[in-house]
C-alpha cells in the first residue's frame, strides 16, 4: 500500500483502482488514462474546434479540482469513482477497460451511462471541469494560448486574475 | 474606546450611517466579516468568482439549515453543506453590494402601503410601512447625489447600450408596453474620485474593478473616515436592561474582542442580524435581543417572480444587427413598468416589474448549457462543438427577471438550529421557507407578458420558471418595522422598541418588498436612519 505521501506524489488520478468482473480481478487501471480517452470522445479532433489536449484537462484535474478547498470531498470522490464506474460498465458490456474498446464500443457505453442518474451526473460533472480547462483563464495552466476563447471568439474578462485561486 | 456608532455589517444597509455620521465629526467603528478588498484586487476570473464562490463563505465551515414547506403544507428539511444550498452574498467590505448588478429602482407610493391600498390577502401577514414614499423621496435623491446613478431616474447619463434595444423597444411599441430605461448604479463617467465604467462585459455577481458600481465600499466607505475592521465576526450582543453595552466578535485566528459604543446599528443582511439578535440571550432578553415579543426572525420575504429567456439567432437580423447583437460589454437596460397592477379574480392585486437583461457573459457556464438537446439528453462529440458554436457565435440569449411581492406568511422565518454550529462554534441560522400561491399567479401573469416580448422580437427557445424557491439575494424582512411594539421590532425610525441604542438598517425592516429589487430602497433608508441619528446626537 502506497503511503499518503507517495499517493499524493503520484497524484489521485495516476493510482490503479482495481476492477472485477462477478468476483474475478479483471484488471487495473489508472483513472488518468480514462480521463485521457474520454476527453476525446466528448470533444474530439474535429474541424469544428480546436485540440482539447492545449486545455490541460488531466492535469487541471489533478492539480486544481481535486486539490481544492471549495470542492467537496463527496464531489471529488464521486469524479474518480465515476472512472471506475464507467469501465465496470465496459467490462460489463464488452469484457474490456473503457480505454481498450473501440470508438463506437465506447460510444454505446457512454449512451448507457448518461441514461443512469450517476452517469448523467458524473458526465455533467466531467464537462464542467473541461470547459473549465478549455474557457477559463489560463492562469490556472489551462487553456493554452487561449485556444478556447479564441475559438469562441471571446476576450475574456479586464481586468484578468493575477493569481490562480487554489 | 467608546465609538459613538459601531455598525456591524457594511453593505448598502451600513455604508450610508457610516458615510453621514463620520463625515459630521461621529467616531464610527464598522465591524466585517470578510475581508477588505479595493479595485485593485479584482478580476473577472470566471473560476474563482462564479464557480468556486470566492467571495461567499465556505458551505462546510459557514452554512443554514433550511426547511422548505410546500403547498400541500409538507415541510422537508435540507441542510446547506449536503444541498449546496448558500444564503451567503458577498462577505467583503461593501457586502453583497460589490456583486449587484445595480439595476436601481423606486419604490411607487403604493408599495408602502399595500394593505391600505389593495386589502388584505387571505394567509399573508401585509402590513402598511411606517413611513411613506414622501418620507423616503428625499433619501431617493440623497443616494443618487452621493453614490450616483446613470439612466433616465438618475444624476448621470444612461449607460452605453447594445443595438438590440432597438428591436425590443419596437416590439414593445408594437403590443402597446412602455418600455423603460433602468436607472443603473454604475457612473457613466468618472465622478466623485471614481473612475465611470469600462464595460468589462462582467457586471452583475462580479466586483467592479473601476469603481464605477456604486458598491457601499466604493462609494461610501473609502469616502469617509470611518474605522473599518475586517475579518471580524460578531457572534453576540451584550446588554445591560435596555443598553447595549458591547458586541463581541472573532478575529481570524477566533479571538476574542470587544467593541463599546453609544449607538450600535446591525446591517449584517436579513438572515443574520436575526440570527445574531436570536443567539444573543441574557437574563433580560431569554430568547434574544429585542425578542421578548417574539417577533424577530418574523416575516421573512424575497422578491417573488422568477426568470425566463429567449434566444436571439442572426436569421432574424440583418447584418447590421448581428454586428450589434453581438457587441461585448454595452448593456441592455430595459424594463417594463406597465403591470404594476393587475386586476384579476374580481379585484386589484400589486403585480410588478420586469427587467430584461443578456444572459451573463460567463463562458463556461454559456458552453456549458449546450451540453443537452431539446429533450434534455445529454450530447457530445461533433454534435456539441457544431452546437456551441452555432449558439454562441451566431446568438444571444435575452433574459428577464420578473419581481413580484413575495407575502409575508407565518411558515416563512428566520430561527436557530439549536446545536448545529458553524466553524465559530455558534448555532446556526435556520432557514423556514414557504411561498404564498399568490405570489407564483402574480408572477406567472407577468411573465407572460414578457414572453409576448420576446416572441415579437424574434426569439426562439423560449422559456420561463416562476419558481418558490427564493432568490438568496433578495431577502428582506425578517425584523419588521411598524407603528405598534407588539407586531414589530423596530419603531418607524428602525430603533429596536425594546432598546435604546439598538438600530437595524438592512433590508430586515422592510414589512413588504414593493415588487423591485431592494438596493436604492436600503440606500434610502439608511441615509434616512443616519438623518435621525444626527439629530438625536444633537
Amino acid at each position: 500500500l502506497l503511503d499518503r505521501r507517495r499517493f499524493l506524489e503520484i497524484g489521485f488520478l495516476s493510482v490503479g483502482v482495481l476492477l472485477f468482473s462477478g468476483n474475478k480481478l479483471h484488471s487495473v487501471v489508472k483513472p488518468i488514462d480514462t480521463i485521457v480517452t474520454l476527453q476525446y470522445d466528448l470533444f474530439p479532433k474535429s474541424r469544428f474546434a480546436p485540440d482539447i489536449n492545449l486545455a490541460h484537462f488531466g492535469a487541471y484535474l489533478e492539480n486544481v479540482i481535486l486539490k481544492h478547498s471549495r470542492i467537496r470531498e463527496a464531489d471529488k470522490e464521486f469524479l474518480i469513482n465515476g472512472t471506475k464506474w464507467l469501465n465496470d460498465e465496459a467490462i460489463k458490456l464488452y469484457g474490456k477497460n473503457y480505454t481498450l474498446l473501440n470508438k463506437t464500443q465506447r460510444d454505446l457505453t457512454l449512451q448507457k451511462i448518461s441514461k443512469t442518474k450517476w452517469g448523467d451526473r458524473w458526465l455533467y460533472d466531467i464537462f464542467s471541469y473541461l470547459f473549465e480547462a478549455l474557457l477559463g483563464d489560463p492562469i490556472y495552466e489551462i487553456n493554452q494560448d487561449e485556444v478556447g476563447w479564441r475559438w469562441l471568439g471571446f476576450k475574456g474578462g479586464v481586468p484578468r486574475p493575477k493569481k490562480a485561486y487554489l | 474606546v467608546i465609538y459613538d456608532i459601531c455598525i456591524v455589517g457594511s453593505g448598502a444597509g451600513a455604508g450610508p450611517i457610516a458615510y453621514e455620521l463620520s463625515k459630521s465629526g461621529k467616531s464610527v467603528v464598522v465591524l466585517e466579516k470578510g475581508e477588505y478588498l479595493n479595485e485593485e484586487d479584482f478580476s473577472k476570473d470566471e473560476i474563482a468568482i462564479s464557480r468556486r464562490d470566492l467571495y461567499t463563505p465556505n458551505l462546510k465551515d459557514e452554512f443554514h439549515i433550511i426547511y422548505q414547506k410546500d403547498d400541500e403544507g409538507k415541510t422537508t428539511r435540507y441542510d446547506g453543506r449536503e444541498y449546496n444550498w448558500s444564503f451567503w452574498n458577498g462577505s467583503l467590505v461593501g457586502g453583497a453590494s460589490n456583486l449587484m448588478s445595480g439595476y436601481f429602482h423606486q419604490m411607487m407610493p403604493y408599495d408602502f402601503k399595500l394593505k391600505s391600498t389593495f386589502g388584505e390577502i387571505e394567509g399573508a401577514n401585509v402590513e402598511d410601512w411606517a413611513v411613506s414614499y414622501a418620507d423616503l423621496a428625499p433619501y431617493y435623491q440623497k443616494t443618487k447625489e452621493i453614490i450616483g446613478i446613470s439612466g433616465d431616474d438618475g444624476n448621470f447619463p444612461p449607460l452605453q447600450e447594445n443595438g438590440a434595444t432597438k428591436r425590443f423597444d419596437k416590439a414593445c411599441k408594437k403590443l402597446g408596453f412602455k418600455p423603460l430605461r433602468v436607472s443603473r448604479a454604475i457612473l457613466s463617467k468618472d465622478a466623485f474620485g471614481r473612475n465611470g465604467c469600462y464595460y468589462s462585459n462582467f457586471c452583475g455577481s462580479y466586483p467592479c474593478a473601476s469603481g464605477a458600481k456604486g458598491s457601499s465600499r466604493a462609494a461610501l466607505l473609502k469616502r469617509c473616515n470611518a474605522r473599518v475592521i475586517s475579518n471580524a465576526f460578531v457572534y453576540e450582543i451584550v446588554t445591560k436592561k435596555s443598553v447595549v453595552k458591547e458586541v463581541r466578535y472573532f478575529d481570524k485566528q477566533r479571538r476574542s474582542h470587544s467593541i463599546k459604543a453609544k449607538i450600535f446599528v446591525l446591517a449584517l443582511s436579513p438572515i443574520e442580524t436575526s440570527r445574531l439578535l436570536l443567539n444573543s440571550k441574557n437574563s433580560h432578553f431569554p430568547n434574544g435581543v429585542a425578542n421578548n415579543r417574539g417577533n424577530v426572525g418574523k416575516n421573512l420575504i424575497f422578491s417573488g417572480g422568477g426568470s425566463g429567456e429567449g434566444r436571439i439567432r442572426f436569421d432574424v437580423l440583418n447584418q447590421k444587427e448581428q454586428k450589434e447583437l453581438m457587441t461585448p460589454g454595452l448593456f441592455f437596460n430595459r424594463s417594463i413598468k406597465d403591470f404594476q397592477v393587475i386586476k384579476k379574480w374580481g379585484r386589484s392585486y400589486k403585480g410588478g416589474v420586469i427587467d430584461f437583461l443578456f444572459e451573463h457573459q460567463n463562458i463556461i457556464s454559456r458552453a456549458l448549457r449546450e451540453i443537452r438537446d431539446k429533450n434534455g439528453d445529454l450530447i457530445w462529440g461533433e454534435k456539441l462543438q457544431k452546437k456551441i458554436v452555432e449558439d454562441l457565435r451566431r446568438s444571444r440569449v435575452l433574459t428577464f427577471e420578473v419581481f413580484n411581492d413575495w407575502l409575508p406568511t407565518d411558515d416563512c422565518f428566520v430561527g436557530i438550529e439549536k446545536g448545529v454550529k458553524d466553524k465559530w462554534g455558534v448555532d446556526v441560522a435556520s432557514i423556514h421557507l414557504y411561498s404564498h400561491k399568490k405570489d407564483r399567479q402574480i408572477g406567472e401573469i407577468l411573465a407572460k407578458k414578457a414572453l409576448k416580448i420576446l416572441k415579437e422580437m424574434g426569439a426562439v427557445e423560449i422559456s420561463y420558471d416562476i419558481s418558490p424557491n427564493p432568490p438568496p439575494n433578495l431577502v428582506a424582512g425578517a425584523c419588521r418595522f411598524g407603528d405598534d411594539p407588539k407586531k414589530s421590532v423596530l419603531d418607524k425610525n428602525c430603533k429596536a422598541w425594546e432598546l435604546e441604542n439598538l438600530y437595524i438598517s438592512d433590508a430586515s425592516f422592510m414589512p413588504t418588498g414593493g415588487s423591485v429589487p431592494y438596493t436604492w430602497t436600503i440606500y434610502a433608508n439608511s441615509f434616512r436612519i443616519a438623518d435621525h441619528l444626527m439629530k438625536i446626537n444633537h
